[in-house]
């Protein structure tokens, strides 16, 4: 860590989120503002400086000699974590990677991998891992009319309530497409929810071609390891997991199957929600 | 000794169990796995005391309306067996497991019942890291090929990676 200390930094910041705290530094001025668009939702600059998660962006590109191109290098604490010549690469792992820190290590929230809308003053939550289809299913519940939560992680609380985890929806145009694009909620006409929610009904589904949903009823039992399954911190906290999704099953509907078609799921999601 | 006066013993060490009101979960600290135990399962597991022989646990089954037959309770103590539930059990006639679809021809029933029959459902928890959105290409190739975990990679998400043979790779999703 000395060495990379003493390489020249010259911004750097601590921002808090979730009772987490994250330092970042760069060696080259602006770099940061990019930063800032990648942090999860409700961070906050921290003006305490100790952090146990430091990101350290040396940024590469041209170098002195003619010809030569340096790599942009991505550090976590003292390690490598990642070295490219494509920065958005990196910010993408930097992205991916701090979000899974404070997931994992949120303090009064169990994050869930899920995509969560709003209807009706309830949450309909679609755990599943990436490329399950949930943005997808997510962004056509948006279209017929339900607020935007999440389409990545839920952060549930200890009564079981959801909480907003708003970011810009990462939106594959073709399944081949190697970066995501961004859509805001608002771009697809929909309004982003503030407030916390219950669970009003957990579906597990993901998709599968020409398939037409006709998913099963889960226990309170079947629904918590499944939830347990797509839980961040499973291992780190399964106490709080298990006592939280006990509170989550306690009031919803579960219920689990393949899917086909988005538009034909989230209809019929929204008319089970009712 | 004959194999029914076996008094199976439940493991305590190193489980988290909440009661549900029609379930009993179970995590398994040392492995980090999750069970979801039916009230036929949890019955003999929580007469799973060392003491009590597979004979004695027959008449209890009536208590979750089943029918009082050996088999039933063997099947239990198969699925607890499989989830590390219970101290090692000796199943009669060498039998690994019992099916339900054994258990259903032996009492005679109906695939209506299956529901009712003794279940263990179980899930591994996951690593936070196999909740993640991507892997680097490096992390996936240095992967055993029973952990691949399908996860895109993160330099091109439009490939995953995958068993390729003997190895993980990324391959296209």
């Amino acid at each position: 860590m000395d060495v990379l200390d003493r390489h020249g930094w010259t911004e750097g910041t601590t921002i808090s989120v979730q009772g987490v705290r994250v330092g970042f530094r760069t060696d080259r001025p602006g770099v940061l503002e990019r930063v800032y668009d990648l942090l999860p939702p409700g961070w906050k600059p921290s003006d305490r400086g100790e952090v146990r998660r430091l990101y350290s962006l040396r940024v590469g590109g041209e170098g002195k000699r003619r010809g030569f191109r340096l790599y942009h290098i991505l550090y976590m604490n003292a390690s490598r974590l990642e070295r490219s010549m494509d920065l958005e690469y990196l910010f993408d792992r930097l992205e991916a990677d701090v979000q899974l820190y404070v997931a994992e290590r949120a303090r009064r929230r169990i994050f869930v991998h899920a995509g969560v809308v709003g209807w009706r003053g309830k949450a309909i939550l679609l755990p599943g891992r990436t490329l399950t289809g949930k943005t997808t299913l997510v962004s056509e519940l948006l279209r017929l009319g339900a607020t935007y939560y999440s389409d990545e992680y839920a952060p549930l609380d200890p009564e079981g309530r959801v909480h907003p985890y708003a970011r810009p929806l990462s939106v594959r145009v073709r399944a081949a497409d190697p970066r995501p694009t961004r859509q805001t909620a608002e771009e697809l006409g929909a309004e982003v929810g503030r407030r916390p929610l219950p669970v009003g009904l957990v579906a597990f589904t993901h998709y599968r071609p020409g398939v037409h949903w006709r998913p099963r009823g889960l226990t309170a039992g079947q629904g918590i390891i499944s939830l347990l399954e797509n839980a961040v911190p499973a291992r780190r906290r399964p106490k709080a997991c298990l006592a939280t999704f006990r509170e989550v099953v306690s009031a919803a509907g579960l219920v689990k199957g393949a899917r086909g078609e988005a538009r034909e799921m989230a209809e019929a999601l929204l008319e089970r929600a009712e | 000794m004959d194999i029914r006066d076996q008094t199976p013993k439940a493991r305590t060490d190193g489980l988290l169990v909440e009661e549900l009101d029609d379930e009993t979960l179970v995590y398994d600290l040392e492995t980090h796995g999750a069970h979801c135990l039916n009230r036929a399962a949890a019955l003999v597991w929580r007469r799973s005391d060392g003491n009590t022989t597979v004979r004695d646990m027959v008449p209890l089954l009536a208590h979750v309306g089943l029918p009082e037959e050996e088999a039933l309770i063997w099947m239990a103590l198969s699925r607890l067996d499989e989830a590390g539930l219970v101290e090692s059990v000796t199943l009669p006639g060498a039998k690994s497991g019992f099916s339900r679809k054994e258990v259903l021809r032996v009492l005679g029933a109906t695939a209506a019942m299956t529901f009712i029959l003794p279940a263990v459902e179980s899930v591994v928890a996951p690593l936070a890291a196999q909740a993640a959105s991507c892997i680097t290409l490096a992390a996936c190739q240095k992967l055993p090929k029973n952990r691949c975990g399908g996860l895109p990679i993160c330099e091109n998400r439009s490939l995953c990676c995958k068993v390729s043979g003997t190895k993980c790779a990324a391959l296209a999703c």
